[in-house]
């Protein structure tokens, strides 16, 4: 399925980015889509969450996935995305990515094996761009004025590390306008009882800004889940790890002069022989089943999987299970299991692994096998080996007449009802000198085959016409790394050369038909290497002295005077291709300069950023050289907390290929504005705390090139397109344990000088209650979008998009004990469809997809350990 | 003039909800609970409907705290952190007052006995009886409320007894006590007796032995009981 997938995606990218939107304005009639609300802005170390659900499909969805990567980097990464709350969720810790954008596009693929993505055209070339605005969040990180107190703890924990020692007397809770009421200075606890944190204000002579406010516990702002009111902070600290412990609490005084912090700190002690295993062992084993009805069908999911992770003496382990009733020899693995040891200079994964070497070479794929490693730190070597696909035979439809597949009749075309795949294998070396902290060399080479037995697959499979040709890659390349004062100088180069046979089936050729049949003479045998890289017909580039599968990057970092400046110059052959990495754009040119200034105390950030590419460099393919040229600008502020915080940002983005070679080449000369603006505010009103976020998106694609098509009776310039995204946001927390939050989306895209349209708007409302002391967590949300837009698609017929989807979701989640729950939650999603097709000419409407309702219940058990 | 005798209703209907939502806040927050053993409920504000307390819970002025055989409530202010353990079979109303310098504290001891530590106080704080009043300024004390007899044992600092007949001033290690119709006594007794002393949570308590190494390392033994 994987590979159905990747190339479902590649087409769906190559729609756009190869034939230029050679018809946005035509897209397929209005089907399934995937409704999300993009993200603007986030802030340095905040977590990057995505929701998103597929409407107008009665298809089910068998996976949702959202891609990622950082700005600058040359392929995406992808999570998962998990059922939840109207539809999928994925959350990115700020370690997956990096400032100063993130780039990310989500994809789902449907059951009947469509693949639909946000945005819906070039995702992979044109992803949501979210600017990462700040170093700080706009709650302040927490500024410890001084070292705490030293606590001795009446049993040291196991590999805790300990805090700076200083005297009691910088306790700075003595006296002040906070009050720390709980818990005390050097209070013990016991290991999973709740800790209670208090505090008062008071300041009789300079009234205080409750909303500036800001509580940390560990370093980790917990503001918005304690409860504040005018006079009290109050936050239950739960499951805290046998230790030392830090509470900080900062704020300012409605003038805006800073309070003097708060803090002190604390200790959760268990039993040696808990903590103990607490810091050499933790387990995570889980059960989920999932029960849905979508448009009259049922489905069923169940997954069962663990997680197990320690140490004992030099030995480090971790294993991971995921076990699901989705796994289907007729689709690429679903299942996950994989073991890894590691001790001093040695490491072993096996199962299933996602090495890395270099971004142009290896990066993240799926390997089922073993990965080993020595890393000795002066000399390094990687090892592995594994499936990335797994074999899978085709299914043929049969004609009835004959009783044979329908191909094996001559002059009928071969129909397939589900394709296969080949079995793939991988092999990765790497050997490298230097930590890679200072200094890294590497050398890489990366051979990847398709499973081809010709005496058993060349009727009874490959013959099909169901399944691609089998493929051979073979690719050698060499990566740098230099880093000088503190990492704050970075130089990094990478650079790699591959040969790809796109049809292994026929073997290899002898150096004499090579000469003969494509007049290039080379001087060994390639049959002699067949083993290592089967060389025919297919494999480009023939004539390796061509250099056409070569690529390189350089990339220079400066952190310097609060800039941090990256330049990078990249070019990706137009032949060039790894295996291992299915994301990397070829055939690409040019160079990115990017800085990201901290000014006025790191309250303002300042971006820029200029890409110049040339797509389709190497001219070979008879597709025109597109110039790509990319100016971006942002800033955000990050006033007083009294205050919003606002993050705006402008795009550019021009392609021109004009003059084109060839009057078969569409000509694009286009230029599309993408700005956003963002702002959030947390405040206290009427004895609550709100968060309130207000954004606004806009994409507008202006053509140069003007060029009017006539349809529907008048005659348009279809590759105009724009859009726009409206948002509105307020989260609320009540001094009862409830929260609440409303939003509101708007969405507008018109396409073709807005002649087709399709508009959403999204009414959400969740309320979250807590019972039992926190232990019981029930939520209850309603959501109801409705759509609606006209595409024509002939002169004579419109394509009408009309629905409504009325969406309610409950659930609860019980804390049977510290890191042991269940949770249940259950979903019903009325959808009325009123949209067809309507004919202009005969009046007549037919109605497309029938109005159902879908049904979705989840049960989910963890117990850690 | 309907509509003007209209714009006076609502305006008039405006400043009673400001007047009513200012003086909700003052009395809101006054205490917070801290720790629970056994049964401890607490009731709504001004209603008679019970439920248990929780640790962490806001006490608003008004609040009545009561508990059970062989349980305990450790509250502690929010102003200055004076610290308040409600001991077994007690009933104390949490009365507030939001002033300039904190909180004016007025704990209406139904019957049982609660123990008081006042750290930092700069507002007045008083236990009130049938029997007699206890007022307080920067000190450690116990009160007993049992058949209608008031007593007070003041372990530190300075405490002020009264009734409608009389004055006493206790110093440290001093017990007063007050019978309703009689003046404030002198209390000759073993306080041990009469109180529950000591810091005593409910919670257990610990004995701590240092010990040191021939190099001057310290480890210390702690053992719960």
């Amino acid at each position: 399925m994987s590979r159905k997938l990747l190339l479902s995606l590649l087409a769906v990218a190559s729609f756009a980015g190869g034939q230029a939107f050679a018809n946005p304005g035509l897209p397929e009639p209005p089907g399934a889509r995937i409704i999300h609300t993009p993200v603007a802005a986030l802030r340095e170390n905040e977590v990057f969450v995505a929701e998103a659900r597929v409407d107008g499909s009665s298809e089910r969805v068998i996976f949702m996935r959202l891609y990622f990567r950082s700005k600058n980097q040359n392929s995406f990464d992808y999570v998962e995305m998990a059922p939840g709350g109207a539809g999928f969720f994925a959350e990115l810790r700020p370690n997956r990515f990096s400032p100063p954008e993130l780039h990310y596009f989500v994809l789902a693929l449907l059951a009947d094996q469509n693949v639909i993505t946000y945005p819906e055209w070039n995702p992979y070339g044109n992803p949501i761009i979210v600017n990462i605005g700040a170093g700080v969040p706009p709650t302040p990180q927490p500024q410890v004025m001084e070292p705490l107190p030293e606590i001795q703890p009446a049993q040291q924990p196991v590999e805790e590390p300990p805090l700076p020692s200083a005297p009691t007397s910088l306790d700075t809770n003595a006296e002040g306008p906070v009050l720390i009421l709980s818990p005390e200075s050097g209070e013990q606890f016991s290991a999973g009882e709740d800790v209670i944190v208090a505090a008062s204000f008071f300041s009789p002579d300079a009234e205080i800004d409750v909303s500036s406010i800001n509580l940390f516990v560990d370093g980790e702002n917990v503001t918005l889940q304690a409860e504040i009111t005018e006079n009290l902070l109050t936050y239950t600290a739960k499951n805290l790890p046998p230790g030392t412990h830090q509470v900080l609490i900062q704020g300012h005084y409605v003038s805006g002069a800073q309070l003097p912090s708060a803090s002190l700190a604390f200790q959760v002690v268990g039993e040696q022989k808990r903590q103990t295993a607490a810091a050499n062992f933790s387990a995570r084993v889980f059960a989920e089943t999932r029960q849905e009805k979508i448009s009259g069908f049922n489905f069923s999911d169940n997954n069962i999987g663990g997680q197990l992770s320690g140490r004992h003496s030099i030995l480090k382990y971790d294993a991971n299970v995921f076990l699901t009733t989705r796994e289907d020899s007729r689709q690429q693995p679903f299942h996950r299991y994989s073991l890894n040891l590691e001790i001093p200079v040695l490491g072993v994964t096996l199962g299933d692994t996602y090495p890395r070497f270099n971004d142009l070479m290896l990066w993240g794929k799926r390997v089922r096998g073993v990965w080993g490693r020595l890393h000795t730190g002066v000399f390094n070597v990687d090892v592995v080996y594994g499936q990335t696909n797994r074999r899978i035979s085709p299914i043929a439809a049969i004609d009835p007449t004959t009783g044979q597949p329908f191909q094996t009749v001559a002059g009928q075309d071969s129909i397939a009802i589900a394709s296969g795949s080949f079995g793939q294998d991988l092999l990765g070396l790497r050997q490298s000198w230097g930590s890679g902290r200072n200094f890294q060399l590497g050398f890489n080479l990366l051979k990847v085959r398709d499973s081809f037995s010709k005496a058993a697959d060349s009727t009874a499979f490959f013959a099909s016409g169901y399944v691609l040709p089998p493929q051979d890659n073979l690719v050698v390349g060499s990566d740098f790394l230099l880093a000088f004062d503190n990492r704050r100088i970075e130089l990094t180069a990478a650079g790699a050369f591959s040969l790809f046979s796109s049809d292994i089936s026929s073997g290899p050729l002898e150096k004499d038909s090579l000469k003969s049949q494509f007049d290039v003479n080379l001087p060994f045998n390639p049959a002699d290497l067949k083993d290592l890289f089967i060389i025919n017909a297919s494999t480009t580039p023939l004539d390796p002295r061509d250099l056409t599968s070569l690529a390189y990057n350089v990339n220079l970092r400066l952190n310097y005077f609060n800039n941090d400046f990256r330049f990078g110059f990249k070019s990706i052959g137009g032949e060039y291709v790894s295996l291992g990495n299915s994301f990397l754009r070829n055939n690409l040119r040019g160079f990115f300069v990017d800085d990201r200034l901290r000014v006025y105390q790191n309250k303002i950030y300042l971006n820029f950023g200029f890409e110049n590419y040339k797509d389709n460099f190497d001219a070979d393919d008879q597709n025109p050289r597109t110039k790509l040229q990319t100016f971006n600008f942002g800033f955000s502020i990050y006033p007083d907390p009294r205050y919003p915080n606002f993050t705006f940002n402008v795009r550019n983005h021009t392609r021109n290929n004009t003059p084109v070679p060839d009057t078969t080449n569409i000509p694009e000369d286009n230029a599309t504005i993408d700005w956003s603006v963002q702002a959030n505010y947390d405040l206290n009103f009427m004895q609550l705390r709100h968060s309130v976020s207000v954004s606004y998106i806009a994409s507008d694609r202006n053509d140069h090139l003007n060029t009017l098509t006539p349809i529907g009776g008048v005659s348009v310039n279809l590759n105009e397109t724009s859009s726009n995204v409206q948002l509105f946001s307020v989260r609320t927390q009540y001094q009862i344990p409830l929260t609440t939050t409303l939003n509101f989306v708007r969405n507008e895209n018109k396409f073709a000088s807005g002649l087709n349209d399709f508009k959403f708007n999204l009414f959400g409302g969740t309320a979250e209650y807590l019972w039992f002391n926190q232990r019981l967590r029930t939520f209850f949300g309603v959501n109801l979008t409705t759509a609606s837009g006209t595409t024509i698609t002939t002169d004579t017929t419109r394509t009408i998009t009309d629905y409504t989807r009325l969406g309610f979701t409950a659930g609860a989640r019980f804390d049977i004990g510290p890191g042991h729950f269940v949770s249940l939650e259950g979903q019903l999603n009325r959808f009325n469809d009123s949209g067809g097709t309507f004919n202009t000419t005969t009046g007549s409407f037919s109605s497309r997809n029938p109005s159902f309702t879908d049904r979705l219940f989840r049960l989910y058990y963890e117990k850690r350990f | 003039m309907l509509n003007r005798f209209k714009q006076i209703f609502v305006a008039a209907l405006l400043v009673a909800i400001a007047v009513s939502a200012a003086r909700a806040q003052n009395d809101k927050d006054v205490a917070l609970m801290l720790k629970t053993k056994g049964m401890v409920e607490v009731n709504q504000q001004g209603r008679n409907v019970w439920s248990a307390a929780n640790r962490g819970e806001r006490i608003h002025s008004g609040q009545v705290v009561r508990t059970g055989d062989e349980s305990f409530a450790a509250l502690v202010f929010t102003d200055d952190k004076t610290q308040l353990k409600i001991r077994a079979n007690s009933s104390v109303t949490i009365n507030g007052k939001r002033e300039k310098e904190g909180i004016a504290k007025r704990i209406s001891l139904g019957f049982g006995e609660l123990w008081a530590k006042v750290t930092r106080q700069n507002t007045a704080m008083r236990v009130e009886t049938p029997s007699g009043v206890a007022t307080v300024k920067g000190t450690e004390f116990n009160a007993l409320y049992l058949n209608a007899i008031f007593y007070v044992y003041c372990q530190q600092g300075l405490l002020e007894v009264f009734n409608q007949f009389g004055t006493l001033l206790l110093s440290g290690n001093e017990i007063a006590r007050l019978v309703q119709g009689q003046p404030p006594e002198r209390f000759v007794g073993n306080p041990d007796e009469l109180f529950e002393l000591g810091d005593d949570d409910g919670q257990g308590s610990t004995l701590e032995i240092e010990f040191e190494n021939q190099d001057g390392n310290k480890k210390k033994l702690i053992i719960e009981y």
